[in-house]
């Protein structure tokens, strides 16, 4: 089944190292109407917390928050998880937070946003997984992989750094591996 | 290969823990439990619900799994820019004499950050805290001052970021090849092993009342409730610090004046001059 044939409840993109500016080029070229909620869960600095959401809102077209915890998903914002925190993806469309300890050496742990959407939306979940130096992220995405969610996994090959890619690629067979340009052509085909 | 619990699952260990003291874990939300049980289990080496239940009749293995379950503050200083709030804003607000209620302890950090303060400014005497938690053996950890070793180095950056003074390692003592917190900084500390939120001194009231990243835990129902009870001991004027990211209950936003939304420091109305201890 095609991309913009299947229904989803809330698409999640993580990354690493180099994903801000891929994840600002997605966000800057998105359809202003993108109909689903977006949860971002990039890793950062955990003593910064101001910069990358406003940096991010600069250019993009669909509003970009940090939320709070147990606040609602919306559709066409872009929720970006907190630095420091866990970010969970909850079965009432909500977020929550957690300060659990660091998985993977991260906090927000990429593979728990996914794994936690995976279990909550099931096949309605779309995973993108961006370029990257460690392997958080790639377990998560094979969770959305078995629950028959989609998955979307960046051409290695257009990564600053692969090795996050290449750890997802090594665990499940994506529906898709694209270059930066592709998926915002994939996320806008989902536009009605 | 752990156990894997469902939902039936969680509702059964919540309802068989909660029939003993301080053991009542079913506000926590659904999500949290999976991970957290998932995690206490594999602690504690349960294979077997049948087997778990079993040993919850014994008062030191409750005691394990209360301490387990807390989810530890991981660094001291967490939020450089809420301690900064605290020393520049908070300390002369409270001064001369306060009393001050940490509603739930899962490790030392945070209480060792505010003493830290209050040792540098010299008001480690004009203060009596509250320290509670519902495992007992966490609970002495904290007043003998035990820190996670491996966390020294972040703890370190963060007091660094508060861009004062540089003498962390006056607050620390060497015991066993261990370091731990001075525990002559921890005079004025009283523990209590109850659960969190849960202040059976019914008229006991706080001028300023720590509650940081542990209600977020609850599920929306109990999250307010916690609130709302805690805030019931919160003197008129007193200050309220939740996590950064944790918003106030719609059904209290009424009852708090923000102080600082960033930091999420909150007071309670009800004072008519700005210094809180001439209404004391």
């Amino acid at each position: 089944m095609k991309l913009s044939d299947r229904k989803f409840k809330v698409v999640v993109i993580g990354g690493s190292a180099g994903s801000f500016s891929v994840v600002s080029k997605i966000l800057s070229q998105l359809d202003p109407g993108f109909p689903l909620p977006l949860v971002l869960c990039l890793h950062r600095l955990k003593h910064v917390r101001s910069g990358l959401v406003e940096g991010l809102n600069m250019k993009s077209k669909i509003p970009v928050v940090e939320p709070y915890d147990k606040e609602k998903l919306r559709a066409g914002v872009a929720m970006l998880a907190p630095s420091n925190y866990h970010l969970f993806v909850e079965f009432d469309s909500t977020i929550s937070l957690s300060t659990e300890d660091v998985h993977n050496h991260s906090r927000p742990s990429i593979d728990y946003a996914y794994s936690s959407a995976a279990y909550s939306f099931r096949d309605k979940t779309l995973g993108i997984i961006l370029t990257g130096a460690n392997k958080d992220g790639a377990r998560g995405m094979k969770s959305i992989c078995d629950k028959k969610g989609y998955t979307i996994v960046q051409e290695p090959a257009s990564c600053d750094v692969d090795a996050m890619p290449q750890a997802a690629l090594r665990l499940f067979e994506p529906d898709q591996i694209l270059n930066p340009d592709e998926i915002v052509k994939a996320l806008n085909s989902l536009v009605v | 290969m752990g156990v894997t619990l469902g939902i039936n699952d969680i509702k059964a260990v919540t309802s068989e823990m909660a029939r003993y003291k301080n053991m009542d874990y079913t506000g926590l939300s659904f999500s949290f439990l999976k991970r957290r049980l998932a995690y206490v289990f594999e602690k504690l080496k349960i294979r077997k619900l049948a087997g778990f239940f079993e040993r919850l009749k014994e008062e030191e293995f409750r005691d394990e799994v209360k301490y387990h379950m807390a989810v530890k503050v991981t660094e001291m200083f967490r939020d450089p820019g809420f301690w900064r709030y605290v020393r520049q804003h908070l300390l002369t607000e409270l001064e001369p004499k306060f009393k001050v209620w940490f509603p739930d302890t899962p490790s030392g950090e945070e209480l060792y950050s505010f003493l830290i303060l209050l040792e540098e400014n010299n008001m480690i005497d004009c203060v009596e805290i509250v320290c509670q938690h519902s495992s007992e053996k966490l609970c002495e950890e904290i007043a003998q001052g035990v820190l996670e070793a491996k966390n020294t180095e972040l703890n370190y950056s963060n007091y660094k970021r508060l861009e004062e003074s540089d003498c962390y390692d006056n607050y620390f003592v060497e015991k066993n090849g261990q370091m731990r917190f001075d525990k002559r900084l921890l005079r004025n500390c009283i523990f209590r092993v109850a659960e969190p939120g849960i202040n059976k001194h019914e008229d006991e009231i706080f001028d300023f009342i720590i509650f940081r990243n542990s209600g977020i835990n609850y599920s929306y129902s109990k999250h307010e409730a916690l609130h709302s009870t805690i805030l019931n001991h919160l003197r008129p004027g007193g200050f309220y610090a939740i996590g950064v990211k944790e918003a106030v209950p719609d059904n209290l936003k009424k009852a708090l004046v923000v102080v600082d939304q960033k930091e999420s420091i909150y007071r309670k109305p009800g004072v008519k001059s700005e210094r809180l201890h001439e209404t004391i």
